[in-house]
């Protein structure tokens, strides 16, 4: 009877996918982040990134599956401490992401594949770093009250899908950027710049309310995961803020993050086809350009 | 032989936390040093790995603007040309952290590679509260004068 019910478990239409199998995905997204990062950034550092290059490579001559050797994840995670270590102050908060998804991948294979102990640390990460998102957000006057997020609508780098379906969003953020633009060359020392016009009516408050929704659903979705990682509403709620950044900011490589995160903790079919989908869409969009990495 | 196996539960014990707990320990570790430095050196949210961004605007939205040799002129920094390698990260550094004495060295290093005996520097960022009446900009920080030792 118990081997009947586990076999149903995992066979079933919109039911459970086993651990294993998800863990799988998740490394292989990760690793396309992994590859487009090392191809993006290869002018930087160009040395270390052969040299890892090369030790990848001998992984992959030596090793039938190295990815699931733990000197793959060492060498993964020894390479992003060098690039946070002597990049400190200039790096991306994708870059200290990456780091954390290497270590816990590399407990993962030292502890003899415990996806307990995966899970665990995967909770910890995306729960902490959607939970100090919010908290950012809050205690910054200019995010909480709209400004920000009004200005970024001005200058059309907020809700950018806007761009491509309204004519005169499009024109009057260009409009804006290139006030802006000019009166970089004026010294703005009692000087009074050309008013910014805003791109349609009511974006002001739109933006108030954007601001305060971003805020809750981040802060929401972190104490989500921190408290019930498991549940359906908490993955809604992270799927929803993944989707909601992307609206509004095409933050697509820190988001493919996200996605590898919320697909280790989730277990349902309908769940894990959803992350994967949205992985594969953000990383196909950073290499169209379209997303930013 | 009980110390020895409570010894091992204890070693056990302690590889179980550091493994499970271990990493969430490093984030919190380096979320506290970048509060630390947005706090004391005036660190951007944006850095650091404090997931602080898109929190408040970004660095490269502000400008330097420079004053050279007691002239009344200012000019934007991006006057001066193509900047050697190592001043070039330097001004994106004053960007990223602009306290007082991240500015100094700028000016100093401005100084030499000009060859100006004194300059006075200024970074200026968009005010967000937007008037009816026009854009304005504000001062975030500011060297009044540095004069360089003859």
């Amino acid at each position: 009877m118990p081997l009947n019910h586990d076999k149903n478990k995992y066979t079933g239409a919109f039911t459970s996918v086993k651990p294993e199998r998800i863990i799988e995905l998740a490394i292989q997204l990760f690793l396309g982040f992994v590859i487009l990062f090392l191809v993006r950034y290869q002018t930087t550092g160009i040395v270390v990134n052969l040299l890892f290059l090369l030790a990848i490579a001998a992984q992959f001559i030596l090793l039938k599956k190295p990815q699931k050797s733990i000197g793959f994840w060492f060498s993964l995670s020894l390479f992003f401490s060098y690039k946070l270590l002597t990049t400190y102050f200039q790096a991306a908060n994708h870059l200290f992401i990456a780091l954390y998804l290497s270590l816990a991948f590399l407990v993962f294979f030292i502890t003899q594949q415990n996806a307990g102990i995966l899970r665990k640390n995967i909770q910890l990460i995306l729960g902490l770093a959607l939970l100090f998102s919010g908290i950012q957000k809050i205690v910054s006057s200019d995010y909480y009250s709209g400004a920000y997020f009004y200005y970024m609508l001005q200058r059309g780098d907020f809700l950018w899908p806007l761009k491509h379906l309204s004519a005169s969003f499009q024109e009057i953020t260009s409009y804006n950027m290139m006030v802006l633009e000019s009166s970089r060359s004026i010294y703005p020392g009692g000087a009074t710049f050309e008013a910014l016009k805003t791109p349609f009516s009511g974006a002001k408050t739109m933006s108030y309310y954007l601001s305060v929704v971003s805020i809750a659903l981040e802060l929401g979705a972190g104490i989500a995961i921190l408290i019930k990682p498991k549940s359906l509403i908490t993955h809604l709620l992270v799927l929803a803020t993944i989707w909601g950044v992307f609206f509004t900011r095409q933050e697509a490589g820190f988001l493919t993050l996200l996605t590898v995160m919320g697909l280790v903790l989730t277990e349902k079919k309908y769940f894990v086809w959803s992350y994967l989908a949205t992985g594969i869409v953000f990383l196909s969009l950073i290499l169209l350009g379209v997303g930013f990495l | 032989m009980l110390q020895l196996r409570t010894r091992f539960l204890w070693a056990g014990f302690m590889k179980l936390l550091l493994f499970k707990y271990g990493i969430a320990l490093l984030l919190l570790a380096i979320t506290c040093l970048q509060l630390y430095f947005v706090q004391t050196k005036n660190l951007t949210t944006w850095k650091g790995g404090g997931f602080g961004m898109y929190s408040s605007i970004h660095y490269g939205h502000s400008e330097i603007w420079i004053r050279a040799d007691g002239l009344d002129i200012w000019s934007p920094i991006d006057s001066l040309g193509k900047l050697p390698i190592g001043l070039d990260n330097l001004k994106k550094d004053v960007f990223r952290r602009p306290f007082k004495a991240n500015l100094e060295k700028l000016a100093v290093e401005i100084c030499s590679f000009k060859k100006y005996n004194s300059i006075a520097l200024e970074i200026w960022q968009p005010d967000l509260e937007t008037t009816s009446g026009g854009f304005h900009k504000h001062r975030i920080h500011s060297i009044k004068s540095h004069a360089i030792e003859p």
